[in-house]
């Protein structure tokens, strides 16, 4: 079954963007995994992922406006990175404002995305679907939060930041939803240790699971989201640190999934 | 109530304040929203059928 990991951030700026592709980038070098831009009124993903006008048949604004069908939008990048034993698939969002305009007249259905994400998942055989959201919450945030299987929240060591994903934390407690707390640009003058703690008191304090902890990353800035990361660069630092993530975000869901079928 | 969080810069000491009331408080709002509730219905309503379809699964 398709496990759905939404990615999530409360203020804007965090690397959230940036992290969801990386982190999808490296589960797909050995899992099959769907990345959905759910960021409707910003998407980005398809600039990190380099993706060309004419290689989007449809996105998911379309799919909501039912004007398109799920296996419509899905464009298969597992070639393009080189995924041999893997799998990436993208669905991207339309960048187009006056889509974005018509979407906040007609809403979003929770049926209707629940709907793609069974199709997308069984039609490509996912074992994964990370879905990029907007910062802050807005519907799209709602949404993910009540579709998908766990959430990860972004946040920098920032009192605003922090507060806000209190609040993230104490929402997806009311749809069930486990969180990851994963801490990202952390400043260069705060020692990485120091940071992990910070994340495991946090965790402790909010009732989530700490996930992990990014230091600011001069190389990832520089690289201007012209590309995904830990591909071009799979021997950084950042690489190593989005594998081990990856890696604790594995080893938990698959230890809560076994905790469930016990029940 | 609040939550502190102390965490050692290299030079200096900060503490970050985290009001755990204001915090559900903020959430409360939220919650309070009209699409949250729709949503949280929508799964609610969808989490019963789908129990009920498996405790009557395999009659039809």
């Amino acid at each position: 079954m398709t496990k759905v990991i939404a990615i999530h951030s409360f203020k804007g700026g965090t690397g959230k963007t940036t992290l969801t592709a990386n982190i999808a980038a490296t589960l797909a070098t050995h899992s099959r995994v769907g990345v959905m831009d759910l960021d409707l009124s910003g998407p980005g993903l398809h600039v990190i992922f380099g993706l060309k006008k004419g290689e989007i048949k449809a996105t998911l604004s379309d799919i909501f406006l039912g004007e398109a069908e799920p296996a419509e939008t899905i464009v298969d990048l597992s070639q393009k990175f080189d995924l041999k034993k893997g799998g990436l698939f993208f669905c991207p969002a339309s960048n187009k404002i006056e889509d974005m305009l018509r979407l906040l007249k007609s809403g979003l259905e929770v049926s209707v995305f629940k709907d793609t994400i069974q199709k997308v998942g069984d039609q490509c055989k996912l074992d994964y679907i990370i879905v990029d959201t907007h910062p802050g919450v807005e519907n799209d945030t709602v949404l993910a939060m009540g579709c998908c299987d766990a959430l990860v929240l972004v946040s920098r060591v920032d009192q605003q930041d922090l507060f806000g994903t209190a609040v993230m934390v104490m929402l997806a407690e009311t749809f069930e939803k486990p969180t990851f707390l994963a801490l990202n640009m952390v400043p260069p003058g705060v020692r990485i240790k120091d940071a992990v703690k910070v994340g495991k008191d946090l965790a402790v304090l909010f009732k989530s699971h700490f996930l992990a902890a990014f230091e600011f990353q001069i190389d990832v800035i520089n690289n201007l989201s012209r590309s995904v990361f830990v591909l071009d660069n799979p021997n950084s630092n950042f690489a190593k640190k989005v594998s081990e993530a990856v890696e604790n975000l594995e080893r938990e869901l698959a230890g809560m999934s076994a905790q469930q079928s016990s029940l | 109530m609040a939550g502190f969080i102390t965490f050692r810069h290299k030079t200096t000491h900060t503490k970050l304040k985290i009001d755990l009331e204001a915090v559900k408080s903020e959430a409360g709002k939220i919650e309070n929203q009209a699409f949250f509730q729709s949503v949280k219905d929508q799964l609610s309503k969808d989490k019963d059928e789908a129990s009920s379809s498996k405790s009557g699964g395999g009659s039809g």
